[in-house]
């Protein structure tokens, strides 16, 4: 239980930096997401944008591809960047305290 | 042929744990993913494989976004109005045999169905995945085929109007036909209350399904309230209507009951 939801914080805390500097295409995000963790379905990160966006964390730009369906770019919001800058600090407390136990 | 299971199979499992509109937008995004997973150079196959199975993305999607399997109100209020639908047409499908001549039922049972569907089906016909599904020209399949209905149930209602209604001595010795048929209208008037607060005031841009249900309701509604003319006409009146409350309200509190128990169960299962 516990690993599953270092996992998810971890995970999430990766999409939201992936698009903390441009807007990107969902599909263009889990594509990214495959290349670091082989192992973690692509719904998994489909899952957290959605989650991102239902609080908050990112925006939704649609735009319409030539004569295809149309796509969601997602970007990171204010509190979406707050969001991160909290976890990417848990994260590296975690992981000191983690080294300095000599893991 | 992949694409085409993979969304089915997805819009199945969503079912139940997300609204309509939810689900549509999923189902939206997954098709642009097929789309550029095609732009690509990819095969259907391929990009299933990389999608994971639709059973597995829906319960991801439920996991993360914090959502149980629920039944949505919408979907209550459907087994709602179903339950009453059974309630009040199958007894009508039996009137014709003792007296009534068949073509009034079947006149009957046409006109009472489509007003039922004309009740569902503002909540089926506005949905975008299903104008997606009819593709391009789907506002206008959607218009045409009401059209037709509504044309062919207002030329079985002119049927009706013209048929002889025949009550004889053994028909009024059977009496609970005339409650069954009592049961049928006081369901199509809790119809109409329920489509009142569910269907009419709720704001949809799609106005040509609005306008043409209200009317469709009104016209139905008429056709219904002028057959229990002719059958108040024809028979004694009073007595009947409150056998038939009788029944009905027995009816009404073991759906109720039964309403209850569902409703519970939900609350105790989503906690």
């Amino acid at each position: 239980m516990m690993e599953a939801q270092i996992k998810k914080g971890i995970l999430e805390m990766c999409v939201l930096f992936a698009i903390r500097d441009k807007e990107m295409y969902g599909y263009d995000v889990m594509k990214a997401m495959r290349r670091w963790f082989p192992e973690v379905n692509e719904s998994t990160f489909y899952a957290i944008l959605r989650r991102l966006h239902a609080d908050g964390s990112a925006s939704i730009t649609l735009s319409g591809e030539s004569n295809g369906p149309t796509r969601k770019y997602y970007a990171i919001t204010d509190a979406g960047r707050e969001g991160l800058a909290g976890s990417i600090e848990s994260w590296k407390r975690i992981r000191t305290v983690v080294e300095e136990m000599g893991i | 042929m992949y694409k085409t299971k993979f969304i089915k199979k997805l819009r199945k499992a969503l079912r139940w744990i997300f609204s309509e509109e939810e689900i549509a937008d999923i189902l939206s995004d997954y098709e642009g993913f097929f789309a550029s997973g095609d732009s690509e150079g990819k095969n259907e196959a391929q990009i299933c494989a990389e999608l994971g199975s639709p059973a597995v993305v829906a319960q991801e999607l439920a996991e993360t976004m914090g959502r149980k399997k629920r039944i949505t109100t919408r979907i209550k209020l459907r087994i709602l109005l179903a339950a009453v639908f059974v309630v009040a047409v199958i007894p009508i499908n039996i009137t014709y045999y003792e007296g009534n001549s068949f073509r009034f039922s079947i006149a009957f049972i046409t006109v009472f169905t489509v007003f039922l569907w004309f009740i569902l089906g503002g909540t089926v016909g506005k949905t975008p995945s299903t104008l997606r599904i009819l593709g391009k020209n789907g506002n206008w399949l959607l218009m045409a085929g009401h059209v037709l209905i509504f044309a062919f149930a207002l030329v079985c209602f002119l049927w009706a109007i013209n048929a002889d209604f025949v009550i004889s001595d053994s028909t009024m010795k059977h009496m609970d036909i005339f409650m069954r048929i009592w049961v049928a209208s006081i369901a199509a008037v809790l119809c109409i209350a329920v489509f009142a607060v569910f269907g009419f005031y709720r704001l949809t841009p799609y106005f040509f399904t609005l306008i043409i249900h209200a009317v469709g309701a009104v016209v139905f509604l008429y056709a219904i309230l002028w057959i229990f003319k002719r059958l108040e006409d024809a028979a004694g009146f009073i007595p009947v209507m409150m056998k038939a409350l009788m029944i009905y309200g027995y009816a009404a509190l073991l759906m109720g009951l039964s309403a209850l128990c569902i409703y519970f169960i939900q609350k105790r299962r989503a906690e």
